[in-house]
């Protein structure tokens, strides 16, 4: 603890304990469990892919973005079967990392707050969890394009 | 194709253990860890090591989160090259949109039809 | 946990009720085709050439070759391990091609797709069910498909 000057000595006593009884993260456990999980949805996105490939006219440059329209109306069923909080708990950032976990997030806050109204309740809160996703992307993403294309244009990149 | 499977299962489980380890050892809120993956899937994007990265494992890059900051950047840029700085800005949700708009219309739906629980 | 079995299997089963496809083309991406090159317009360079020299290169395996009017497809497979490269590849291939053959217009994709429609064509002409004005056509729509970006 950085800030253990301004605690008295029973605070001080009290995180010693804390630190004691802090449950030990099983971290290799976690990492093994997450590894399988999202390797496993990234397999059923790849298979979904070339099932867009195979039956539609869609290459393997465009089949991205029904893959993940679908992996995420996939993920909306799951959440509201209530499968994808077990899948969460169990499988920690393997559920969370793949866009079925944004898609969990975004569709979980929905359902939550449906009984305080569609406009103020789903549409206010649908993006309380995703929403720092969407920001920190999109400003990073801004950012970024704009140095490459100044470079480009002025750096002869 | 079967290689195409399994690279797509390693890079997209290692991803998630990427995640994991940043919550577990880094301590990070689930929040803050898929920011952070998305920030550097932009970052990725931004030194054209992203595109490789799904020339190789498929769905095991574009199914990650990360591949949301990318597409986002690829956007902009394929934009950019057309329209100059102007292109930064309204090319952004060319190629991201339909994970955006299919959980905007999803969750809207789901809302609808399935019923809050505990 | 139940779900997601009966939801499996759904797919499973739904994906199995498709495979009344034609023989090669189902396989196309899982093996090597080494399908038989088109050649839809007689002048010009041979079809047979372009494929012996783009099978000798290292990173390429399984190439399709289809002339047709005014454009010559060349669809092939990438090792997985080069796939990294896949853009370059892809670039230098074309450049190296255009210069070769300067007065062809080529079109080089290692996409997946392009290569399987490739051997749809070439399954349909050997069944008789497409010929060869039809054939140009559909070579056109490949190529508007290898085009398209989003």
């Amino acid at each position: 603890m950085s800030n253990n000057e301004k605690k008295t000595p029973a605070q001080q006593q009290y995180d010693k304990l804390n630190q004691k009884h802090e449950l030990k993260r099983p971290v290799l456990k976690n990492c093994l469990r997450a590894f399988f999980v999202g390797g496993l949805i990234c397999t059923i996105g790849q298979a979904i892919t070339y099932f867009y490939i195979y039956f539609f006219d869609f290459t393997e440059q465009t089949a991205g973005n029904p893959t993940v329209a679908t992996v995420v109306f996939l993920a909306m069923l799951l959440t509201g079967f209530g499968i994808y909080d077990h899948l969460g708990q169990y499988a920690g950032a393997g559920s969370a990392v793949p866009v079925s976990g944004f898609g969990n997030a975004v569709v979980s806050a929905a359902i939550e707050h449906r009984t305080e109204g569609f406009v103020l309740g789903v549409g206010g809160n649908m993006f309380k969890l995703a929403g720092s996703v969407i920001l920190f992307g999109v400003f990073s993403a801004f950012v970024i394009a704009l140095f490459k294309t100044i470079l480009m244009q002025w750096g002869g990149l | 194709m079967l290689a195409m499977f399994f690279w797509a299962f390693v890079i997209g489980g290692l991803i998630c253990v990427i995640g994991q380890l940043m919550m577990d050892v880094g301590k990070l809120t689930p929040g803050h860890t898929l920011s952070v993956l998305v920030v550097a899937g932009a970052i990725l994007a931004g030194f054209d090591l992203y595109e490789p990265l799904i020339d190789f494992a498929g769905a095991g890059a574009t199914i990650p989160i990360t591949s949301f900051g990318n597409s986002l950047v690829a956007g902009a840029m394929q934009e950019a090259e057309q329209h100059g700085l102007v292109g930064v800005l309204t090319g952004m949700f060319e190629v991201t949109s339909s994970g955006i708009s299919a959980a905007i219309i999803f969750g809207f739906i789901g809302a609808a039809v399935f019923k809050p629980k505990g | 946990m139940r779900a997601v079995i009966y939801l499996l299997t759904a797919v499973l089963l739904a994906g199995c009720g498709f495979q009344k496809e034609r023989e090669d083309s189902r396989l196309a991406l899982l093996k090597t085709t080494n399908p038989e090159p088109i050649q839809i317009e007689r002048d010009g360079i041979s079809v047979e050439k372009i494929r012996e020299e783009v099978e000798a290169i290292n990173e390429i395996y399984d190439a399709a070759v289809i002339k047709g009017d005014h454009n010559v497809l060349v669809a092939y497979k990438v090792r997985h391990l080069n796939r990294f490269q896949m853009k370059k590849i892809e670039k230098s291939l074309k450049e190296r091609l255009d210069k070769e053959y300067d007065d062809e217009t080529f079109v080089v994709s290692s996409d997946y797709k392009i290569f399987l429609e490739a051997v749809r064509l070439r399954e349909d002409m050997d069944a008789g069910k497409t010929n060869e004005k039809e054939a140009d056509k559909r070579l056109h729509e490949i190529i508007r498909l290898k085009r398209e970006k989003t």
